[in-house]
């Protein structure tokens, strides 16, 4: 009965495989991120407000849907982007991603994100005509980067085993057939030849362009049959699975405004807030935990604090938040579970009592491009005669694409 | 006549997982083009080092590049570079008189990997220095669909 069930197994592997191959010319695309960058942060909408260190793509895009159990379609997007690769920042090839050079991790780690909700002036969520849109703009940097681990090394270094396995197998299958070619072996000896004049060369070089263009062109056609395409297949399955790990001491800087638009009109807008701030621990990678801390200077933040009865001039506010953030990681890096507690103080009125947020928050890998997170907890804003107010929410982040990783 | 063994739920996800795995190891090529740079280069013929660079701008891909001299009168090839990773900034062929009327012929296989913002077109700098000028070559356009899509590089360049 096993036997039968594996050769079920492997039947089905090998259609899937022979599917897939119809699919080549098929464009993939993982878009898709937790919701955690700097412009959603400041806007109040991150599942957390203390981040983790992230390897980052040239862009990618976070939607989240706060709340009534999915029956609507999410109001709050963001993308995030890295200068570097749009801007076309020279050589960051893959060794480079695990460099301690300043330079290299500045480019690497420099984002830029934009954020739009639609939320009324306390940052919740409603459905009617008190939510108005917000826009967020925010830049994060690492300024120390924690290094691959042991096991990324080894995984990286298995990569280009691959990648010199198919490297090999190019140059055993064109290696034959460029020096069989006699057409081709006449016009190299001719170039060769030291009786030949230089002035004959460039028209001997049009020559052997076209000779080895058309001998790629018949290696192109008969490329399936070789041993380069196992090689090749090898190397993308392994390539595919590759999961980037890092582990040690992290430094980020982060900033950011947010803009009300209270009429939705673009000529009208309010900064809401603006801020900065510096996220460091001991990033653990996969498993295990990790420890963040937060210290964040905000700038008018004129909702998110203890004023129940709104009584107190809130204009030209600043904030000094402090925190941390304890982490666990399970699953290969799939599951995370942690819970943060900031304290945000006053800084320039004595008369508005300090607040604390309190959350619990979780995410899971559910597979390709699709993340569940969650989070409950007292945010800033709850006050002690209301009895905290509870935040919670499920969000379910669904992609349009690939299974690629952006990981930790 | 053997006793019928339920399969238990781990067994199963085993099986799953195998499956999995011989899907992902199929044997279609993921070479998504192959690249062909065929030119020549002036020397000055004075015992001048010559050097090239092979540089890969597209964030994240992960390159392997072997290099060799070829003498096509003796049909013997003096190495140059063996499986360099990523990519080459001022290697050494040899001196411009070892390397009068031969070919530097070089082959590298990039790839994409998880860093690479797939969709995206390969971008890379090739060139050569050490003799009357420093000569950039121009590539074709090239481009990774996905992640571990591949893309060969099949240089040669004559040198007189």
């Amino acid at each position: 009965m096993k036997k039968i069930i594996i050769s079920f197994f492997i039947c089905y592997a090998c259609m899937q495989a022979k599917s897939q191959s119809v699919l080549q010319d098929s464009v993939e695309l993982n878009l898709l991120n937790a919701p955690a960058n700097p412009a959603f942060n400041l806007m109040g909408i991150s599942p957390s407000s203390v981040e983790r260190p992230t390897d980052l793509n040239s862009f990618r895009v976070s939607i989240q849907n706060a709340t009534n159990s999915f029956t609507k379609l999410p109001s709050n997007y963001a993308v995030e982007f890295s200068p570097a690769s749009i801007f076309g920042r020279k050589s960051q090839t893959l060794q480079k991603f695990n460099s301690s050079k300043f330079s290299d991790v500045f480019w690497q780690s420099f984002s830029v994100s934009v954020a739009v909700a639609t939320a009324n002036k306390d940052d919740k969520e409603t459905n009617d005509t008190s939510s108005f849109t917000k826009l967020g703009f925010g830049l994060k940097v690492s300024l120390v980067r924690p290094h691959w681990t042991a096991t990324t090394v080894n995984k990286i270094d298995s990569f280009y085993y691959f990648l010199k396995l198919t490297n090999d197998e190019y140059i055993k299958l064109a290696d034959p057939v460029f020096r069989s070619n006699e057409k081709l072996q006449a016009v190299e000896k001719k170039m060769a030849d030291p009786n030949t004049a230089a002035d004959q060369i460039p028209a001997l070089v049009k020559m052997q362009v076209e000779i080895r263009q058309s001998i790629i062109n018949g290696l192109k056609d008969s490329l399936q049959q070789s041993a380069l395409a196992k090689a090749s297949a090898d190397l993308k399955a392994y390539s595919n699975g590759l999961k980037i790990e890092r582990r040690g001491a992290f430094l980020d800087l982060a900033s950011g405004i947010a803009l009300d638009f209270p009429d939705n009109r673009f000529n009208y807008s309010m900064v809401s807030k603006a801020g900065a701030w510096l996220t460091g621990g001991y990033e653990n990678g996969n498993k295990g935990f990790s420890i963040l801390a937060i210290g964040r200077y905000l700038f008018q933040p004129d909702k998110i604090y203890a004023d129940d009865s709104a009584k107190i001039k809130s204009a030209d506010i600043s904030t000094f938040d402090f925190g941390g953030r304890l982490l666990c990681t399970a699953l290969k890096g799939k599951f995370n579970i942690g819970a943060e507690a900031v304290y945000r103080s006053v800084l320039n009125d004595n008369v508005i009592p300090a607040s604390w947020r309190l959350v619990l928050n979780a995410e899971y890998d559910v597979g390709f491009n699709q993340k569940l997170t969650f989070s409950l907890g007292k945010n800033f804003d709850g006050t002690v005669n209301k009895s905290g107010n509870i935040i919670a929410a499920l969000n379910f982040i669904r992609g349009f694409g690939s299974s690629k990783k952006t990981t930790n | 006549m053997a006793k019928k063994q339920k399969l238990t739920k781990a067994a199963k996800q085993k099986l799953l997982k195998a499956a999995d795995v011989i899907k992902n190891f199929s044997s279609v090529s993921a070479i998504g083009d192959i690249i062909n740079i065929t030119d020549s280069y002036r020397i000055n013929n004075n015992g001048s080092p010559l050097t090239f660079s092979l540089v890969f701008n597209t964030v994240g891909v992960g390159a392997i590049t072997t290099a060799v001299l070829h003498d096509a009168i003796n049909d013997v090839d003096l190495p140059v570079v063996k499986d360099a990773r990523d990519s080459l900034v001022d290697q050494p062929i040899n001196t411009d008189t070892v390397a009068n009327r031969k070919f530097l012929k070089i082959s590298s296989t990039v790839a994409a990997t998880p860093l690479t913002a797939v969709p995206v077109n390969l971008d890379v700098d090739f060139s050569i220095s050490g003799g009357i000028e420093n000569t950039s070559y121009p590539i074709p356009a090239a481009s990774f669909k996905a992640v571990g899509d591949q893309v060969i590089l099949d240089i040669s360049i004559f040198f007189f």
